[in-house]
């Protein structure tokens, strides 16, 4: 096939980054009023599942005896809330990634527009239940302020919060894009990815510390770059030892390349996208 | 507005007949075997060629309609240009701002109500909310959904949906707009206000590409059209040029599927219609009439049961149930009397008098000693009566043009009488409904 003839000049869709950005906010909205059309709760679900979700975990691990060794100085309860979060964000916007193209199939076959909306918009769709779930999160350090010996005292920590959310941002980013692409190819991807974002929630911190020793424990906070983050998160929240610089750094490096190599990906494949979804 | 021009340039696109995908196992043989034997070996079978080494062009304020039948690589043509599938060869260029309709309300969501579907559509087409808004009420009064704005899309009427998606569509001030068979839907009233809105459209410089099956409708609205027959370029010039090869196309596809089973019809009372086709002045059998050319119908029956007077009734229509011209033998004084075998019973027409578009006969035979009819043929067969250079509407009528300047003397004389300006007309021979000898 003779490559160098093959070509598609184009100034097709010719908005800019103000087009773009109009066109992920009305897909994300897209999302969010559908999800909660004809509920009777609506938006109220963004707050009712973490928060039954640490209700569940608080009663679990508290029978288990390992409250205290869990949380530190911090009450469990918010010690699993803030992992609850982080991770529900995580999960859901992977989540909403790996369906993206194939939700919106009459899109990707029947109109063009730039392809990367699609995951990303999916990502700002569950920014928004993780924006919710961040005000719930407030009101609980409120509450729990004081109480059991703990308080809240970030100090300047506090500052490095939205770094922290922006690194685990484009690390969904990175992720989702190249499983939206993966999953139009090989839909076994999303039964694959339904299994490991089970197990990835149990070896990222997110209700269980990893163990402080181990070797095991050791290759995990290496590579998993959400056990950085988590660890980042309580650290300016509830208080306790700040990832080091090394550790920062790595989680820093691994999301930007996440992003540069899932965007690559994306964009390299997506001219088959109408072909396969 | 920019220039929107469209330019295809030799491109072929390829598909792969069955799954778009080879399970793992068997690429691994392949991978294998172009391993061992070099590229040659592993030839791409399941392959074809939707479009092969087509080109035309589509300049800024002119529209370019593409016919062809079913499967020769219309739609394919239409997604290279909106950018939704890249082309296996040669190039495709599109320049200025790109609208694709096709599939209308493809970026709706049923769920959401008609105003947050036009923004989100118009996001999706490339508007910021700014634009959106400040057409938003041309948008919707163009698709005439005003009372039905703010109700959820999914109860709309398909026709609604529709209306509201091109309108979207049409208000994006695209430099180039793809319009692929969307006006099928929407009532006469709305096709009417597309073709005026393309018009509109063109006159500010956009470059248009219509697909089409509608021959009208092509010449509605484009200059010049493109004959797609099994992805390539079969004949490209002007609309009628197009009009007449896509006609030969549609022939040649018919003679093709011809010795098919008979044409259908039950043999109620001992009749059985066998076939109807249509043959020219010369006698030659064809399924494209000219409107101001003899035209024979001939009708070929079974009978297996003797039928001493019978009537036969054809019928030329344009939708169901709705003859434009209907021709009674029983009428004309005509019966035939049928013994069992095979029968031709012919019609001949000096002239079809009508405009060029797609018509159905069908034929009714009744027994002619009880007055029923016995047998309504529940198929029809299609004829394609060409376009007339001269004539639009419905009728193809002969007529002349006269003018004559009166020197007026005064304003309110020259209001009543008017300047003279003759019309004559008359259905040439008036030969419609004598056409039974």
């Amino acid at each position: 096939m003779p490559s160098e003839a093959i070509r598609t000049r184009h100034a097709g869709w010719t908005q800019g980054a103000e087009g773009f950005l109009n066109l992920l906010w009305s897909l994300a909205s897209r999302d969010v009023k559908v999800r909660y059309k004809q509920s009777a709760l609506g938006v109220l679900w963004a707050v009712l599942v973490p928060t039954a979700m640490m209700g569940v975990f608080t009663f679990i691990f508290a029978r288990a005896g390992e409250t205290l060794a869990a949380a530190g100085s911090a009450p469990y309860p918010l010690y699993a809330f803030v992992g609850l979060v982080a991770w529900t964000y995580f999960a859901s916007a992977l989540n909403g990634c790996v369906q993206s193209l194939t939700s919106n199939r009459t899109l990707v076959t029947k109109v063009y527009c730039p392809r990367e909306a699609f995951p990303l918009s999916a990502v700002a769709a569950s920014f928004v239940d993780f924006a919710v779930g961040c005000v719930v999160l407030a009101a609980l350090i409120a509450w729990f302020d004081g109480s059991g010996g703990w308080t809240f005292a970030p100090g300047w920590r506090l500052t490095a919060l939205p770094a922290l959310v922006l690194v685990q941002t484009t690390l969904t980013c990175g992720i989702g894009l190249a499983l939206a692409a993966a999953n139009l190819f090989w839909r076994d991807v999303r039964q694959a990815f339904s299994v490991a974002i089970q197990l990835g929630m149990f070896v990222s911190s997110v209700v269980v510390p990893l163990p402080a020793e181990g070797t095991a424990a050791l290759i995990v906070r290496t590579v998993n770059p959400m056990v950085t983050l988590m660890d980042g998160y309580r650290a300016c929240l509830l208080g306790g030892a700040f990832p080091g610089p090394g550790r920062l750094a790595a989680v820093v490096l691994t999301a930007a390349g996440a992003l540069v190599v899932g965007g690559w990906a994306f964009r390299r494949s997506s001219h088959r996208f109408a072909e396969c979804v | 507005m920019n220039a929107g021009v469209v330019r295809f340039e030799e491109v072929s696109k390829r598909f792969r007949r069955g799954s778009a995908r080879r399970p793992l196992r068997d690429r691994a043989v392949r991978l294998l075997r172009r391993l061992r034997h070099g590229a040659d070996a592993v030839a791409d079978d399941g392959a074809f060629w939707a479009l092969k080494d087509v080109s035309f062009e589509s300049r800024r304020g002119e529209a370019l309609g593409i016919i062809g039948p079913n499967g020769a690589g219309k739609s394919t043509a239409l997604k290279l240009m909106a950018r939704i599938l890249r082309p296996d060869e040669g190039q495709v260029h599109v320049t200025g701002r790109l609208a694709a309709l096709i599939e209308v309300g493809a970026g709706f969501h049923g769920d959401l109500t008609g105003r947050e579907n036009v923004y989100l559509h118009g996001a999706i087409l490339g508007m910021s909310r700014r634009q959106v808004r400040a057409k938003f009420d041309d948008i919707v009064s163009f698709a005439g959904v005003e009372a039905f704005i703010d109700t959820p899309v999914k109860r709309y009427s398909s026709g609604m949906y529709a209306r509201l998606g091109f309108s979207v569509a049409a208000h994006v001030e695209p430099d180039v707009l793809l319009v692929d068979e969307v006006l099928s839907v929407g009532d006469a009233m709305f096709r009417l206000r597309c073709v005026e809105r393309m018009h509109e459209l063109l006159r500010g410089g956009a470059a248009l590409v219509l697909v089409t099956h509608h021959l009208d409708q092509m010449h509605a609205v484009c200059s010049r059209a493109v004959v797609l027959e099994q992805g390539r370029v079969s004949c490209a010039g002007t609309t009628e040029d197009a009009a007449a090869a896509y006609q030969r196309a549609m022939s040649r596809t018919k003679a093709a599927h011809a010795p098919d089973a008979p044409t259908g019809a039950s043999a109620v009372c001992g009749v059985e219609v066998r076939s109807v086709r249509f043959l020219d002045a010369s006698g030659r059998e064809t399924i494209c009439a000219s409107p101001r050319q003899p035209l024979t119908v001939e009708v070929t029956l079974n009978v297996s049961a003797a039928i001493p007077r019978c009537v036969l009734e054809l019928n030329m229509r344009r939708r169901v149930q709705e003859n434009l011209l209907s021709f009674n033998s029983g009428r004309s004084g005509r019966t035939f009397k049928l013994q069992p075998g095979r029968h031709v019973v012919a019609l001949n027409l000096d002239r079809l008098s009508v405009c060029g578009g797609e018509y159905f006969w069908n034929v009714r035979i009744w027994d002619g000693e009880r007055a029923t009819c016995e047998l309504d043929t529940a198929f029809s067969t299609p004829l394609l009566v060409a376009a007339d250079a001269v004539s639009t509407g419905q009728w193809c009528v002969d007529h002349a043009w006269g003018h004559e300047s009166v020197p007026t003397v005064d304003l309110e004389a020259g209001m009543t009488r008017g300047s003279q300006i003759e019309f004559q007309a008359g259905i040439a021979g008036s030969g419609l409904c004598r056409a039974e000898r």
